[in-house]
């Protein structure tokens, strides 16, 4: 059942608190060496899944092998977590507090400090490794916290929104820093808000929705599943133009062209267009993550 | 053993971060700060002692014993630098005859009562026809200063007890041999060397006997009120910056709570020994180095140790259960309680240190650690198998609250926004 080439194997989980089933006989594979995104509307169970593979919560139900290891604490120090609300301790400087969090993952000593250097040098803060945390910007205190958790080169690297308060120069630095890690066989789950991040970076997505799972696969199969059903046009007559035209399920403006979400024949929905305005783009496209996302989590967000 | 290495590094992390905060460096600094300013008040307040001369009216209805008065108090005022010596600075006694002159003897003290109002006097005494039979008469407005009215008896007395042996015609010689009192040695208990000589027994004193067993005591119990909420504010921290979900990445609660305890033990066995240094140099410079047995030295070091397990514990539980410092602090309330009770029953405990309360307190947490501290340092000393029943159950207890708290922070971790009653927290310990 257990397969040596997965890094995270969830078998039927449920997770309650209280009377609501956070996560509901999620069961979902990780392979190793993958980059594997996470999605799903906030309060849906990503960062309980997540927790539950860190073993710091633990499944009501079903069960969670982490590396091979059935119980995940054996996997412990072959793992590493960076939570969404970073934790550091402000008093500490910042040599010190990697070190402490090293040594919390069992690393050793010489190696520790080794790594420590490296990462500093590579996320441009070598010049801050004496300075207290409380004195870093956010940003830098964010490269720490992710510091913290490479640091001792774990093979399963969890991220909850590693992205999310970065400036752009900044998550570059950070998304190249993973990018290495996976080169270097490092497993690597993340969860974001960020589709276009999900859609650049991840190997692999899943989306939970209200604790079960809704999507899991590659982009190209999610998109598949989707079929080619979106098309961007471009008219003179706007958004307005669209309204009230056979055939059209949805549209989503997004300023100069707008996407339409088409049921008939879109040769059809072509002329009427024609006949109506100028075209001067109309693209038979795959939706994009985004608007999947979008269109599984709206009646929630509008209800 | 990675577990321990893990634990060992919460520890020193802990020590590291508790000795560079601000907090230890008051600790370290606060008690002998107190004990200088303590000392200092003190003297100044002698300095400053009240000897304004003590006026006194005497209605003296004997006729004769005023000038008995008025003779004591002469000489005493004669000597006063040396009772000053003796007993602290000294007020001199002036006495003042005062005549009914027909009035009615209310009147008078009606008059003298509004002299003694008016400061002019500082309070008036009558003197019966016969005072060894009838009671004086001292009226003040001072009811706690009694060096007056007690020296004003023991005057007369004196010259009492001289009229009567004068009366029954005693030569001076019988006199001292009637008024000599029974006095005692207070004895420890003999002992046999392994040799078979006897080993006399030694005299007790006070401060062998009841200031060297408390001063560890009151010691300890310092200590543990200053590194405790260190200990609670610490976890609450970790807890509410989020650090806790890092953590709880890398290792279990029960190892977390168990590095950060021992790690706040380190730091008061590390307050325990710059206290013990200076203490025994000051005991030793006062010639009270052999009062102090080295085994008392290593019994405090040895509850020390059990009380901050013991209270750390119990403190981390509640910081991993609030969510803010003043919830934490009327959790911690209850808490002190046991910490507080033997302070308050240390007299009785002193008094009759194998009593069953004593025993019983000194056996059973939560006030074990101080109990059994003062009871092997008082006598007669408590039997071996009781130090160690206690310092087992202390470590029980202990280890039940660290896992407890562990539980408790990992649940607690997920429920932050609000607070768990007593209740939620009874069934958190108890989940899966």
């Amino acid at each position: 059942m257990t397969n040596s080439g997965e890094a995270i194997a969830i078998n039927g989980v449920t997770k309650w608190f209280g009377d609501y089933a956070a996560v509901n006989d999620l069961t979902l594979s990780v392979p190793r060496g993958s980059v594997y995104g996470f999605i799903g509307p906030n309060g849906s169970g990503k960062t309980t899944t997540l927790r539950m593979t860190m073993n710091i919560i633990f499944p009501d139900a079903g069960e969670i092998v982490v590396l091979g290891e059935r119980t995940t604490k054996a996997a412990r120090d072959r793992v590493s977590y960076l939570p969404e609300e970073r934790g550091l301790y402000k008093k500490m400087s910042v040599r010190d507090l990697l070190r402490y969090y090293g040594r919390l993952k069992s690393v050793p000593r010489a190696q520790l400090e080794h790594a420590i250097d490296h990462w500093l040098e590579r996320m441009q803060i070598a010049d801050r490794a004496q300075l207290k945390i409380e004195s870093l910007s956010k940003g830098q205190a964010q490269k720490v916290q992710f510091i913290a958790a490479v640091v001792s080169e774990p093979e399963l690297l969890i991220l909850d929104e590693p992205f999310s308060g970065l400036d752009p120069v900044n998550a570059e630095v950070l998304k190249d820093a993973v990018l290495a890690l996976r080169d270097r066989g490092t497993t690597i789950v993340f969860s974001t808000h960020d589709m276009s991040t999900a859609e650049r970076l991840c190997d692999r997505i899943f989306m939970i929705f209200r604790g079960k799972k809704v999507l899991d696969g590659t982009l190209a199969e999610i998109q598949e599943q989707y079929g080619a059903d979106t098309i961007r046009v471009r008219t003179d007559g706007g958004p307005a133009i669209l309204e009230g035209m056979p055939g059209v399920d949805r549209v989503v403006d997004q300023g100069n062209l707008q996407e339409v979400r088409c049921s008939g024949d879109p040769q059809l929905f072509l002329k009427a267009l024609v006949a109506r305005t100028t075209v001067h783009q109309f693209e038979v496209t795959r939706p994009n993550l985004h608007d999947i996302f979008v269109r599984i989590a709206q009646p929630e967000a509008s209800s | 053993m990675r577990s321990f290495k893990k634990i060992f590094a919460v520890a020193e992390t802990e020590l590291r971060s508790m000795v560079r905060s601000k907090a230890f460096l008051v600790s370290v600094l606060i008690l002998p700060i107190v004990m200088l300013v303590m000392s200092f008040a003190q003297r100044r307040l002698a300095q400053h002692a009240d000897t304004r001369p003590r006026r006194f009216a005497v209605i003296d209805a004997s006729g004769k014993y005023y000038d008995v008065v008025a003779e004591a108090a002469r000489e005493r005022n004669a000597k006063l630098d040396e009772l000053a010596r003796l007993k602290g600075p000294q007020s001199p006694f002036e006495p003042q005859r005062v005549e009914l002159g027909g009035r009615p003897v209310d009147e008078v003290r009606v008059a003298l009562s509004d002299r003694v109002r008016k400061e002019e006097l500082f309070a008036f005494v009558e003197i019966p026809i016969h005072p060894d039979v009838e009671k004086l008469r001292y009226y003040s407005d001072h009811p706690a200063y009694e060096d007056l009215s007690s020296w004003l008896r023991a005057s007369l007395d004196a010259n009492i007890r001289t009229e009567r042996y004068d009366a029954a015609h005693l030569d001076a010689q019988l006199r001292v041999a009637l008024e000599r009192k029974v006095d005692a040695d207070e004895l420890g208990l003999l002992t046999r060397g392994p040799d078979g000589r006897i080993h006399p027994a030694e005299k007790q004193d006070v401060v062998r006997a009841i200031v060297v067993p408390m001063v560890p005591v009151f010691l300890l119990f310092f200590f543990v009120v200053i590194s405790v909420p260190q200990l609670m504010n610490s976890v609450l921290t970790e807890k509410n910056s989020r650090i806790s979900e890092v953590l709880l990445g890398s290792l279990s609660p029960t190892e977390l709570m168990a590095g950060k305890l021992l790690g706040s033990v380190g730091v008061s066995l590390l307050l325990g020994a710059l206290y013990l240094t200076s203490g025994l140099t000051v005991a030793a410079r006062m010639g009270y180095a052999s009062a102090i047995p080295p085994s008392l030295v290593i019994w405090f070091l040895v509850f020390l140790v059990l009380a901050m397990l013991l209270y750390g514990a119990v403190s981390m539980a509640i910081g991993a259960a609030c969510n803010d410092v003043k919830e934490a602090q009327n959790l911690m309330m209850p808490m002190m309680l046991p910490l507080m009770m033997p302070m308050f029953m240390m007299g009785a405990i002193v008094e009759s240190p194998s009593s069953p309360l004593a025993v019983g307190m000194s056996l059973f947490p939560p006030a074990t650690p101080l109990v059994m501290l003062l009871r092997v340092g008082l006598h007669p000393t408590p039997p071996g198998w009781q130090v160690v029943l206690s310092a087992v159950l202390t470590l029980a207890t202990t280890a039940l609250c660290v896992w407890a708290a562990g539980k408790v922070f990992r649940v607690g971790l997920l429920a932050q926004g609000k607070s768990a009653s007593l209740a939620q927290m009874v069934r958190w310990v108890f989940a899966k």
